[in-house]
């Protein structure tokens, strides 16, 4: 259909130029061939009047019209010649060849003794004519009259125009099928190249094979626009196939470590401690800890453990980084962790060890930070030691939140000679203690605010009577507030203990 | 001129030596006489009559061992009363055929358009007899010396016509006529014949040569009636004299018409008797006819016993241009019987030319004749400026659907 267009607009313009020209042309020809054939047959007429008038001295002289008549009668077969008459001296007609009658017209027509006098006479039955009269003898014999037919001209040039405009049209149509057949050229290659577009928009490029078109010729027949546009459209295309290429092998690699991360996630997770209440017999203590990973595997972790059955002992951690390498690294730091818990009660004497052996053979300077400690349940003594991580807060039963206080060790993984020291501090029964990571104070909204310290005191100060489980689900509830839509930029771990004191 | 002589003579040794071999040996004594003359078209009952008629005579003159121990073919050509096929034929007929003479032409514009050739072959001694036309070219000069003419003159046909007409008090005469050389040349008689009355014609129209009868001539009718006229002198032939008559009469004009001898009486009265049957009507009335050779009827002359006896022995067949076009002959008629007369006289030319047929002695053989009877109670006279055989001009009308010679013209008196 395009192509169709291309050719209507094209024809539309040959039409007009056609009819243009055709116009312009036949005035011109007929105006030209009017003039022309007129001077014509005023001399063909002249000449034959002339010429009557020069044989016919005689014989009228000798008053023979029917010589005359016979004469004149030879001048009527040759075209154009409408009427001869033939008058004496007293301008009375002698020999004429009309048919029915001689018209009222011509009997007024006079003539001049010293040359031929040419008219413009409308006869009725005859039509519009030119007169010529020729003096026969200067006019003592008489006159000699050669009507000329004017329709004759009308019909040569009519006839003329027909001829020529026949041609012109003969002409206008082989251009048309000339413009046909070029507009073909061009649009047929414009509306394969469409075709191909619209293919090309639908292909499915995940398969190899290519496009199925004859175009391939395109840029080798036509050295133009057409062949150039085709070219561009074939690099096109395999530029698309290379980067879709690229694209599906980029997708798969990505699918499949995400898959693996997911695995990642689950064993990681797995080995955190996820049941909760995690110990429903003991109601001197409530314990509640969730992780909420920013990627699908992180670095923070959290653990607890009855040591004995006076003896609670948790922690809470973060790895240096994120991501698949600080999941590795916390996975190693939790396991060794709960495997020394499991041998030590002295938490610096942990945290020690620990170092030592994180220190071992860390080539990748990965560090964790780590506070932990070991609670006798009985009497509500607390002690703990904090490897560089964020000191955990004491909420006091009528809600006073303090920052628990520091024991001045730094990060496991850097030096393994650093030394780390316990505190101890005693939890009256109703108090709570509140462990998290920096990814719960360091959330951060659109606008680019952290939620603070500050921020999470007056938070645990309004909710100092919620148990454990709560307080952290509403917790992450105004972490998502406070953030919105901003993305979650790092692992969000806390861990609640309520300690209730004596077992009743 | 020796050299023309010279060719002349190589041609003529050329043709005997081919004719020798190729063409059936022309009878020595045959004596060929060319024709050209209307067997087809609208005017050919002018042609196949006068054919016919003269037919009749050679016919006769044939099986009786010729003239002079010799037999007369005619060589003849249709040109369907047009002047460019009369001059080809003409050409013909003296190039080719080497005719003797030529014999029995039809038509004015014909023959005056063959009258130059006839100048131009003078040198061979080519002679026109008795053309079926009344004329004036070939009458005077400078034509007159190579034409023999039997016939009257129109002039003639026309004074006696308007004579008659002014006689009986019909003084304004109108004319209808065919538009050539023919018409011009009846018209122009009225013409003269009026003058001698000091009259003029009152009204004309005329008509193309060629009209067939079915053509409608109220306009050429209407125009007439205009001029009140008392009579009409019609110069046609038959199939255009015969509609134009129709039509009158159709108008309710009752004007007597006249027509000459050329138009062909029984013709025309046979189409006007055959449209007047179709509508009931009677167009043959008030119609005079002038003739140049007497009727057929007046059994009293020779002439006409002979002609009779003749057409009915020998019944000449049409020139096959015109069987082939299911011509029907008449029985009859006054063209025949001028053609049987043009034969006859012929016959005693060719006679009294002896055994020396040399075509130049024939302009003094035959200007050598004096009065010599053919049977029609007028003799016939050439001499060296006389080369007008007969001056008689008769009348007919019709009877009954029949022409009959008229007795008295004070019917129309006026």
């Amino acid at each position: 259909m395009k192509r169709f267009k291309l050719f209507q607009r094209t024809l539309i313009i040959m039409v007009v130029l056609f009819g243009v020209i055709a116009t312009v042309t036949s005035i011109l020809s007929g105006w030209t061939l009017a003039r022309r054939l007129t001077e014509e047959y005023r001399s063909k007429g002249t000449a034959i009047a002339k010429s009557i008038a020069d044989a016919s001295v005689e014989l009228l002289l000798n008053r023979d019209a029917s010589t005359v008549q016979t004469i004149i009668d030879q001048f009527l077969e040759i075209e154009g010649v409408a009427y001869v008459f033939v008058t004496d001296e007293n301008d009375a007609i002698i020999s004429h060849t009309f048919v029915p009658a001689i018209p009222q017209e011509v009997l007024s027509l006079k003539g001049e003794k010293q040359r031929t006098v040419a008219q413009d006479l409308a006869i009725q039955g005859v039509g519009d004519v030119i007169d010529i009269a020729a003096p026969i003898l200067v006019g003592v014999v008489g006159y000699v009259h050669i009507g000329m037919d004017k329709q004759i001209i009308r019909s040569s040039i009519w006839s003329a125009i027909v001829g020529q405009q026949s041609l012109m049209f003969a002409i206008f149509l082989v251009s048309v099928l000339a413009a046909r057949f070029l507009v073909d050229r061009v649009a047929q290659p414009l509306s394969e190249l469409t075709a191909y577009v619209q293919q090309l928009a639908s292909h499915d490029f995940s398969s190899s094979t290519p496009v199925a078109t004859n175009l391939a010729r395109l840029p080798r027949e036509s050295q133009d626009e057409v062949g150039e546009l085709a070219s561009a459209f074939f690099h096109l295309e395999e530029a698309l196939r290379q980067s879709i290429q690229n694209l599906k092998e980029t997708t798969a690699a990505k699918e499949r470590i995400e898959s693996e991360l997911t695995i990642a996630h689950d064993i990681q997770m797995s080995i955190l401690p996820k049941i909760f209440p995690p110990f429903p017999n003991r109601s001197e203590f409530d314990l509640y800890a969730t992780i909420e990973s920013a990627r699908e595997v992180g670095g923070d972790f959290y653990d607890f453990a009855l040591v004995d059955e006076d003896h609670l002992w948790f922690a809470i951690g973060d790895v240096s980084g994120k991501g698949v390498p600080a999941s590795l690294f916390m996975a190693a730091t939790k396991t060794l962790l709960r495997a020394l818990a499991g041998k030590n009660t002295h938490p610096d004497a942990i945290l020690s060890e620990l170092n030592i052996e994180l220190c071992r053979d860390n080539d990748s300077g990965m560090f964790v930070t780590i506070f932990h400690g070991i609670l006798h349940l009985p009497s509500g003594t607390l002690v703990y030691s904090n490897g560089g991580h964020n000191p955990p807060y004491v909420i006091s039963p009528v809600g006073a939140v303090t920052p628990i206080e520091n024991t001045g060790g730094m990060a496991l993984g850097v030096l393994p000679e650093t030394r780390y020291r316990t505190k101890t501090i005693a939890l009256p029964p109703g108090a709570r203690l509140f462990l998290y990571t920096d990814g719960v104070t360091e959330a951060m909204n659109s606008a680019g605010a952290l939620f603070s310290e500050h921020r999470l005191c007056e938070f645990l100060q309004q909710t100092h009577e919620d148990s454990p489980t709560e307080l952290l689900r509403s917790l992450l509830g105004e972490l998502k507030r406070f953030s919105l839509d901003a993305e979650q930029s790092d692992d969000i771990t806390a861990l609640a203990l309520y300690y209730r004191g004596e077992a009743h | 001129m020796k050299t023309s002589r010279v060719v002349t003579t190589l041609r003529l040794w050329l043709c005997v030596y081919a004719g020798c071999f190729f063409i059936p040996p022309v009878q020595a004594e045959e004596i060929v006489i060319g024709m050209s003359a209307a067997f087809t078209g609208p005017s050919s009952t002018l042609g196949v009559e006068l054919y016919r008629g003269a037919m009749a005579y050679l016919e006769h003159v044939n099986r009786n061992g010729g003239i002079n121990g010799r037999k007369i073919r005619v060589k003849a050509y249709d040109d369907s009363y047009t002047p460019a096929p009369a001059v080809e034929n003409t050409i013909a007929l003296v190039e080719q055929d080497r005719v003797l003479l030529l014999f029995g032409y039809v038509g004015t514009p014909t023959v005056t358009r063959t009258l130059p050739l006839l100048k131009k072959y003078s040198a061979q001694h080519v002679y026109l007899f008795f053309p079926y036309t009344g004329a004036q070219p070939q009458r005077e000069a400078p034509y007159d010396g190579f034409v023999f003419n039997l016939r009257s003159s129109y002039r003639r046909e026309t004074q006696g016509l308007v004579d008659h007409f002014v006689q009986i008090g019909r003084k304004r005469i109108a004319v209808f006529y065919q538009a050539d050389a023919y018409g011009r040349s009846g018209w122009d008689g009225v013409r003269r014949a009026l003058e001698t009355h000091a009259l003029s014609i009152v009204g004309e129209a005329t008509y193309r040569r060629g009209t067939g009868n079915e053509h409608s001539f109220a306009e050429q009718v209407r125009i007439l009636q205009k001029a009140t006229p008392d009579a009409i002198v019609v110069i046609g032939a038959y199939a255009a004299a015969a509609a134009f008559i129709s039509a009158v009469r159709e108008a309710a004009w009752d004007i007597p018409i006249a027509n000459v001898s050329f138009v062909g009486t029984e013709r025309m009265l046979h189409l006007l008797r055959e449209s007047g049957k179709a509508r009931g009507k009677d167009y043959t009335r008030n119609l005079v006819n002038s003739q140049v050779v007497p009727s057929y009827e007046d059994t009293a002359l020779p002439a006409v016993q002979q002609y009779r006896e003749y057409m009915d022995t020998y019944m000449p067949q049409p020139p096959p241009e015109a069987v082939e076009k299911g011509y029907e002959p008449l029985h009859y008629s006054f063209t025949s019987f001028e053609g049987f007369l043009n034969a006859k006289l012929l016959g005693e030319v060719l006679r009294r030319m002896g055994d020396a047929l040399n075509p130049s002695s024939l302009r003094a053989v035959v200007e050598g004749m004096g009065d010599y009877d053919l049977g029609i109670g007028v003799p016939v006279a050439f001499g060296p400026h006389q080369h007008q055989g007969l001056d008689m001009v008769y009348y007919t009308t019709v009877k009954e659907g029949q022409p009959v010679p008229l007795q008295d013209w004070q019917v129309w008196a006026k």
